[in-house]
């Protein structure tokens, strides 16, 4: 079991070993020849494991795979349409992210992504909520507003929320 | 029945608008004056020059969309038409921004708030800037035409449920409340203003100054980066820029040269420091893209027993300014009460906490109300804004920090916020804080604010307002340009926008933006023409 203090000792110590791993897997990722970043499967899959915590008690028990699929691909159509600072940026934190090393000592999830403990997801998400360190914090905001913003985006979160949608101009 | 829109009418009628992302090879284009930007000043400007029969080009990086395009959705809305798809962050990502990027600016896309300048802070730029000639009975004029030409007038509609709790619970306080100025004809009271009105009733730059200024023969150029001013000597030579690409997000489009004989920076208040820094402008005392400013915002949600429906009808039609008054306008910071429209995605990103309990507030929904404190800096000695910084690929970044008279302020407002709301009625009151799980009483709220860790990210802060950056002085020594725009060092640019405020206006900054640029592109065009410049029509 990973202590918070152990954790946080690793976070530090993480954060900058594993930084240049994750610019250079961003780097790469960002260099698609149509410049739209795509995420990789193991992208899609740590959103996909992210979705159904961050949105507990939203997402609909019926239909829910093809829900979180469809968040998925939104979430990348919204990643695609940030400034190009911002863009690279979440790349690295992608493809840190996708790093089993990365993945155990910075998140402290164990498996891979998509066989992910949503227990564990939940602490991960609640310790860089709660960290000292900037670019932990700023992560899980990141993550926060992209998961949550794409799924209210869409018309299916509507009915849920009580929100009628726009007026009909007539 | 059929909504018109004016950029169908006169593209038809031969405006001239090129969208350059589309241009194959490079481009060259020649004016009397070259305008960068298309917001409140650059389209102020445009519409000035224009009819004073002067050469216009204006260079846009965002897409033309207007009424048709409107749908009214978030999803779609923000990638088009904010800066970095309404998500455009401070350098530590503490704080983040909403701006217009697209043919009309922050006005496509701001909520019609209209203020003058205040007079304590048209008094503090002359006590400290030694602007001595912005003086409330030499701006009036200005004001009014802005005003007349804008339709701006106090907004004497009912309110939205959502404002009218700011109202009831200030009410029972014995706190002041006023009625909001706003530039709108005949609006459908909709509570869309964020995404583009799909009614041209607001009387944004869109269907304002820039038809104007195109019906006179200025040329449009959408889609294409400014990315320098060549400078010889004191003069600039030119203006190089680079269309977008169909992304909208690089600027690695074709090559586009620009040649004036009088440039205006109005690209906002991120974008017309970025700008001169990238030029290498000359800035001898080092003060451009210093004293950015932000009216940084707070957030206070709460719980009404009612249905507040806070996504319907005008957005911040009522306002209380009794918080800014309290303390000398240099002491402990003020802050003005303000209620946004709630709209899913802009409520869901800002509320904090997930899983179960972001759910449960977000079922709430029609019967949250949200007040804002806009809190006033650059006024204290220890609020000093933030500096625009350049990225390696020449984007700008503003670093903010936020500092120790901010967090006093933020708890101040917390509790002035949760005290009306309560007030108001409301069953439960929640700081956007990720501390605070929601209080269920004025004396609980009380005691649990004053606990609160104040720090980055833990308190949500978000801005609507980005000024200052090419600071407004007398003297070169502190700021960028003089009172009447003109670049201290550079004979042939003038700027004119919000980033020559030299604190924060102390209000929603669109009309102070409307009424200086009047003044000082009047003038400008009396220089470059000889001639008396003529009314604002």
């Amino acid at each position: 079991m990973v202590t918070r203090r152990r954790f946080i000792q690793a976070g530090v110590a993480g954060t900058l070993v594993l930084a240049a791993a994750g610019a250079w897997l961003g780097r790469r990722a960002a260099l698609r020849s149509d410049g739209w970043p795509r995420l990789d499967d193991t992208a899609r899959g740590l959103v996909a494991a992210l979705a159904p915590v961050l949105l507990a008690g939203a997402l609909p028990q019926r239909a829910r795979e093809a829900a979180i699929g469809e968040l998925v691909g939104r979430v990348e159509q919204a990643i695609g349409r940030l400034g190009a600072g911002a863009q690279r940026e979440l790349l690295e934190l992608f493809a840190l992210l996708g790093l089993a090393p990365a993945r155990i000592a910075l998140a402290g999830v164990m498996s891979p992504w998509p066989q992910a403990d949503p227990r564990q997801v939940a602490r991960f998400l609640e310790r860089w909520r709660g960290s000292r360190l900037a670019s932990l914090q700023s992560g899980y905001h990141a993550l926060h507003d992209l998961v949550i913003g794409s799924w209210y985006a869409g018309e299916q979160a509507w009915a849920g929320i009580g929100y009628p949608g726009p007026p009909e101009l007539v | 029945m059929t909504i018109r829109d004016p950029w169908v009418e006169g593209r038809a009628a031969g405006w001239r608008v090129v969208d350059v992302s589309r241009l194959s090879g490079p481009a060259h284009f020649e004016a009397d004056c070259a305008i960068v930007g298309t917001g409140a000043g650059g389209a102020v400007c445009a519409q000035i020059l224009a009819e004073a029969g002067l050469r216009v080009v204006l260079v846009e990086e965002g897409p033309l969309e207007s009424t048709r395009d409107f749908r009214m959705r978030e999803a779609r809305a923000y990638p088009a038409l904010y800066q970095e798809s309404a998500a455009r962050k401070t350098r530590d990502k503490a704080i983040n921004i909403l701006q217009g990027r697209c043919v009309g600016g922050s006005t496509t896309v701001n909520w019609t708030t209209s203020f003058r300048t205040p007079a304590a802070t048209l008094k503090f730029w002359r006590e400290r800037f030694g602007l001595k000639e912005l003086t409330e009975e030499a701006l009036a004029p200005w004001f009014a035409a802005m005003e007349r030409r804008l339709s701006i007038r106090t907004w004497n509609v009912p309110p939205n449920a959502n404002n009218e709790a700011l109202a009831r619970g200030a009410r029972a306080l014995g706190i002041p409340v006023e009625t909001m100025r706003r530039n709108v004809e005949g609006c459908w009271n909709l509570g869309y203003c964020g995404m583009g009105c799909p009614t041209n009733a607001k009387r944004s730059m869109l269907v304002t100054t820039l038809p104007a200024a195109l019906a006179r023969g200025a040329t449009l150029l959408t889609r294409l980066r400014a990315q320098r001013l060549e400078i010889r000597g004191d003069r600039v030579s030119a203006l190089a820029c680079r269309a977008m690409d169909a992304d909208g997000i690089h600027a690695s489009g074709v090559a586009v040269r620009v040649v004036a004989s009088h440039y205006v920076a109005a690209a906002g208040a991120i974008g017309s420091p970025a700008l001169l820094a990238r030029s290498r402008a000359p800035d001898p005392h080092g003060v451009l893209g210093t004293r950015t400013f932000l009216h940084p915002t707070v957030v206070v949600a709460a719980t009404m027993p009612e249905r507040v429906a806070g996504w319907s009808g005008a957005p911040q039609s009522l306002y209380s300014d009794h918080f800014l008054d309290q303390y000398p306008i240099d002491g402990p910071l003020g802050f003005k009460l303000e209620v946004p429209p709630l709209h899913p995605v802009l409520v869901a990103t800002t509320l904090h906490g997930f899983g179960d309990e972001h759910a449960q507030r977000m079922r709430e929904f029609p019967h949250t109300h949200v007040l804002l404190a806009l809190i006033r800096d650059g006024f204290h000695p220890d609020s000093r804004g933030g500096v625009v910084e350049l990225r390696e690929d020449g984007t700008p970044l503003l670093d903010y920090p936020l500092g120790e008279p901010f967090w006093e302020a933020v708890r101040r407002a917390f509790l002035a916020m949760a005290e009306i709301q309560f007030a108001a009625g409301a069953r439960r009151v929640c700081p956007v804080h990720e501390h605070c799980r929601g209080y269920d009483s004025w004396r609980e709220a009380k005691a649990g604010i004053a606990a609160l860790t104040m720090r980055p990210f833990v308190t949500r802060v978000v801005s609507a307002h980005v000024m200052g950056g090419c600071a407004m002085s007398a003297e070169p020594e502190r700021g960028v340009v003089r009172a009447d725009g003109s670049h201290h060092q550079l004979a042939n640019l003038s700027v004119f926008d919000g980033s020559v405020f030299p604190t924060s206006v102390g209000a929603n900054p669109q009309l102070s933006i409307y009424g200086l640029v009047a003044r000082n592109a009047s003038r400008l065009a009396e220089v470059l023409t000889g001639a008396p410049a003529p009314a604002i029509g």
